[in-house]
């Protein structure tokens, strides 16, 4: 992943550094600029941010298009089953995002110095 | 990311839901001699007509924007000629000739296009399915160290 990558060359420059900076080193890391599809310089924060965005407004969606099935005032008899499985893909897949970027750093912190 | 897949398959089940209703409508009326408008009942019909997604305008949509199509139907009514039946004890028969104009529809053709409709229509939601296994087998891919 991209983001490993570059977690880990900030990591190899804290090891030319005196540990006294490494909280510094630490906040640098969420400040750090990478680049999404189209080439714009966005920080991984923002990255996340939107990509957590879209899973909630799909969350919402699926919510209400539930709502509207229910109470009978949909026209679509699988509008409400297809967001629910949208909104389900979505938020497994963020969940498997997430753990994997908790494993990553979490191997990067037991790294002896 | 999925979200242009599951526009794509629930029009095409729109679509085809709208085309067996329509069909439904002209199995129902088959008989039918006397509409809202004054003459038969005219043979339904539906025409797909490829569509833009709505999809988000991030650059990743741009691509599925450009390649991938929805489907829209429209309901249309088809030049058809009537059949015309002799029976002059029919409430709706012409009063000078005693011909009853019937619509034409053949309910077995149009049971065809039924089985048509549904099936396209199981076949959209095959691929909202594949779609699933699809992101499933992405989970695993990140589950595994």
């Amino acid at each position: 992943m991209a983001n490993g990558e570059f977690l880990i060359g900030e990591r190899l420059k804290m090891l030319e550094r005196p540990s006294l900076e490494r909280p510094q080193a630490l906040g640098k890391l969420s400040g750090e600029k990478t680049s999404d599809g189209d080439g714009q310089k966005v920080s991984f924060g923002e990255l996340l941010t939107k990509s957590m965005a879209e899973v909630n407004r799909a969350g919402v969606n699926a919510d209400r298009e539930v709502n509207l099935s229910i109470t009978g005032k949909a026209t679509n008899p699988h509008g409400a089953l297809l967001a629910l499985q949208e909104a389900e893909i979505s938020f497994n897949l963020m969940t498997s995002i997430k753990d994997r970027l908790e494993q990553a750093y979490q191997q990067l912190v037991r790294m002896q110095l | 990311m999925f979200r242009s897949v599951f526009n794509v398959a629930a029009s095409a089940m729109s679509a085809n839901r709208l085309r067996i209703n329509t069909i439904a409508s002209n199995i129902a009326n088959a008989q039918t001699t006397k509409t809202a408008e004054g003459g038969p009942y005219k043979r339904r019909d539906v025409v797909f007509v490829a569509q833009n997604i709505n999809a988000p305008d991030t650059f990743g949509s741009t691509l599925d924007r450009a390649t991938v199509k929805a489907v829209g139907a429209a309901v249309y009514t088809p030049p058809q000629k009537d059949v015309k039946v002799y029976d002059p004890s029919h409430p709706d028969a012409d009063p000078k000739t005693g011909m009853v104009t019937l619509p034409d529809i053949n309910t077995v053709t149009e049971m065809g296009n039924m089985v048509m409709a549904s099936t396209a229509y199981k076949a959209a939601a095959e691929v909202v399915s594949a779609t699933k296994e699809i992101a499933s087998s992405l989970r695993r891919l990140a589950q595994r160290i």
